[in-house]
Formats: C-alpha cells, sequence, structure tokens
C-alpha cells in the first residue's frame, strides 16, 4: 500500500514538473534579432549637396528651430481676423437694417404730414 | 398702448438688448473655454448660430401668419407675416455670411455644395422672393407671397436634419446640446438675446408694416372723397 502511494506521488510530482516546464517553454519570447543599422546610400550625396548650397542649409537648420513651430502654432491658436470679420458683418448687417427700418419711419410720418395738409386744405376750400 | 407707453416699452427693451450683447461677448470671449480644434475663431459660432435659430423662428411666424392670412384674410396677419419675412433674410444673410467667414477659417474655402449649406441658401432665397414679391409684386401679391412663406416653413425640417440625412462638412445638430460650461453659458444667453433682439425687431417692424397700410388706406380714402388729387 506504502509503495502504491510513493509511486502515484512521484507521478504526480513528475507531472507538475512536466507542466511547469511547458508553460514555461510556451510563454517564452522568440529572441529580439538586433537592430540593423541603415544608412542611406543618398546621404552622403545630400550631405555634399547641403554643404555646397549654403541657403539650403540654413533653411533647414531654421525649420528646425522651436520657435518656428511655435510661431505657426500661435498663428492658428490666435488667429483672430475670422473673428474680427464675422462679427463686423454682424454688426453691418443688423445695423444697416435698423437704420433702413428708421429711414422708412420717417418717410411714413413725412408722408402722413403731407397728407395731413393736403385734407386740411381741402376742408378750408 | 398708448404712444408713451411704447415709447417707454422700446427704450427698456433697447437698453435690455444693448446690455445682453455686451453680456453675451463678455462671456463668448472671457467665460467660454478655447476650442481644441478651432480655437479663438470658433467664438464665431455663438452668433452663428443664435441668428441660425432666429431665421428659423421668423419664417415660421412668417409661414404661420401666412396661413392665418390666406384663411381668415385679416390684414394685421399680413402685417406680421411681412415683418417676419423681412427679419427671415436679415437673419439669414448675417447666418450665410458669418457661415462663410467660419468656412474659410475651419475648411479653408468660403463656400462648399453641402447640404446643410445649400438647403439654408435656397430657405434663404426663398425668403428673399418673398420680400421681393412683396415689394414688388403689385395688387394681390400678398396671396402668392403667403403661398411663398408657407412652401419655406416646410422647407425647415430638411435643412435642420440635412446634416443627418446627407455626408455633410457642417457639423452636426448635436453639437448645442453637449457644449459644457463656459461654452454652454455663451451659447444659450446669445439665444436668449438674440430672442428679445428678434421680438424687438418684429413689433417695431410690425407697427411700421401697420402704419403704412393704414397710410394707403387714408390716402385711398381721401382720393375718394375728393379731397386730394
Amino acid at each position: 500500500m506504502a509503495r502504491r502511494t510513493t509511486t502515484i506521488c512521484i507521478q504526480l510530482a513528475i507531472t507538475a514538473l512536466l507542466a511547469v516546464a511547458g508553460s514555461r517553454a510556451a510563454n517564452a519570447q522568440p529572441a529580439k534579432e538586433p537592430p540593423r543599422s541603415y544608412q542611406s546610400p543618398m546621404r552622403t550625396e545630400c550631405e555634399a549637396e547641403l554643404a555646397k548650397d549654403k541657403g539650403w542649409s540654413a533653411e533647414l537648420k531654421d525649420s528646425l528651430r522651436p520657435s518656428v513651430h511655435e510661431a505657426e502654432a500661435s498663428l492658428i491658436t490666435k488667429n483672430n481676423k475670422h473673428v474680427v470679420m464675422a462679427y463686423a458683418a454682424i454688426w453691418i448687417l443688423t445695423v444697416g437694417f435698423v437704420v433702413l427700418l428708421w429711414f422708412r419711419q420717417r418717410r411714413l410720418l413725412a408722408e402722413l404730414d403731407t397728407l395731413e395738409k393736403k385734407v386740411a386744405k381741402a376742408a378750408e376750400s | 398702448m398708448s404712444s408713451k407707453k411704447a415709447t417707454i416699452w422700446f427704450v427698456a427693451a433697447a437698453a435690455a438688448c444693448a446690455l445682453g450683447f455686451a453680456g453675451t461677448l463678455y462671456l463668448a470671449f472671457y467665460k467660454a473655454e478655447l476650442d481644441g480644434q478651432l480655437f479663438f475663431n470658433q467664438k464665431i459660432f455663438y452668433y452663428h448660430v443664435a441668428n441660425a435659430f432666429m431665421q428659423f423662428a421668423a419664417v415660421v411666424t412668417c409661414g404661420v401668419y401666412s396661413l392665418l392670412y390666406l384663411r381668415k384674410r385679416q390684414p394685421r396677419h399680413d402685417d406680421l407675416a411681412l415683418a417676419a419675412g423681412e427679419l427671415a433674410v436679415l437673419f439669414g444673410a448675417i447666418v450665410l455670411v458669418t457661415g462663410s467667414i467660419w468656412g474659410k477659417a475651419a475648411w479653408d474655402k468660403w463656400w462648399d455644395w453641402d447640404a446643410r449649406l445649400t438647403t439654408f441658401l435656397l430657405l434663404w432665397l426663398t425668403m428673399v422672393g418673398y420680400v421681393l414679391v412683396r415689394q414688388y409684386g403689385g395688387a394681390g401679391s400678398e396671396r402668392m407671397a403667403a403661398g411663398l412663406a408657407v412652401f419655406a416653413t416646410i422647407n425647415i425640417p430638411l435643412v435642420y436634419f440635412s446634416v443627418m440625412i446627407w455626408r455633410t462638412l457642417h457639423p452636426q445638430t448635436s453639437v448645442v446640446p453637449e457644449l459644457q460650461g463656459g461654452m454652454r453659458a455663451a451659447m444659450w444667453s446669445s439665444v436668449a438675446l438674440f430672442t428679445a433682439f428678434y421680438v424687438l425687431l418684429l413689433r417695431l417692424r410690425t407697427n411700421a408694416a401697420r402704419a403704412e397700410r393704414r397710410l394707403t388706406e387714408l390716402r385711398e380714402r381721401a382720393l375718394d372723397a375728393g379731397l386730394i388729387e
């Protein structure tokens, strides 16, 4: 009986060891390949061209300056040209309508005045 | 309402609107948060949308009173419809101009034949047609114009839901209800201000239309009586 129990325990221990070893093997990541260093075949040519063209070289260096990007960002974030145009249009149209209304009212009062005078004159005669 | 009361009412309403304009501009420019995509240009939105709401309100007023006029033939309904029709043209022009400027800022083009823009332009042109018919149509033109106003009113749901029916550049109708914080306050205070401004202008223009009609009737009676030539 004791021998049988020992055999079962040994079998269980072997199964557990195999299971652990199997799961570790399954989880293991494939070894990463070392990054290949790439160098463009055009690089030497470009460097040579940049060395010859000082203006181009300066432009490239200038475009990498943070202040250039800050200026561009500021142009977008602080652009108020369109807002000024839109609000000016709103005021011009609204005030224009009110002024037209006022002129129409004045014309109406003038017509009423003329009609009153004509009627009074006709009544007198 | 007596003349004195009417003047007091007008001055008080005009003063409230002036204060309202100052208040909404303060809310839009100092209290509303800066938009993450359009930045400062988004400030156009507050008056643009409020004016669009008022354009719809003016078209509906014009359509409803035109329908009443067609049924009951009451001149007071026609006066109100005429006043609302002119205001629909005014608010529509503001929406088109500010929308075009917004389009330049957001999409880098002044105009696009997008479904919302095109349907709105058609609605505005219908209202321009209404005003032109009233102005130059001669006798009986008010009935023809009233039909045009009813047609424009029916067109409003198409304009409003165009952004859901078709794929458009124009933002969806969900933008306004989803606004939060300072943006929400600026938006709804602008809508309240333009509603008050619309009511004020509507009243002024209706009074003028009523006075014009009375003057015409008076002149005709004086002519008939032989008092004037």
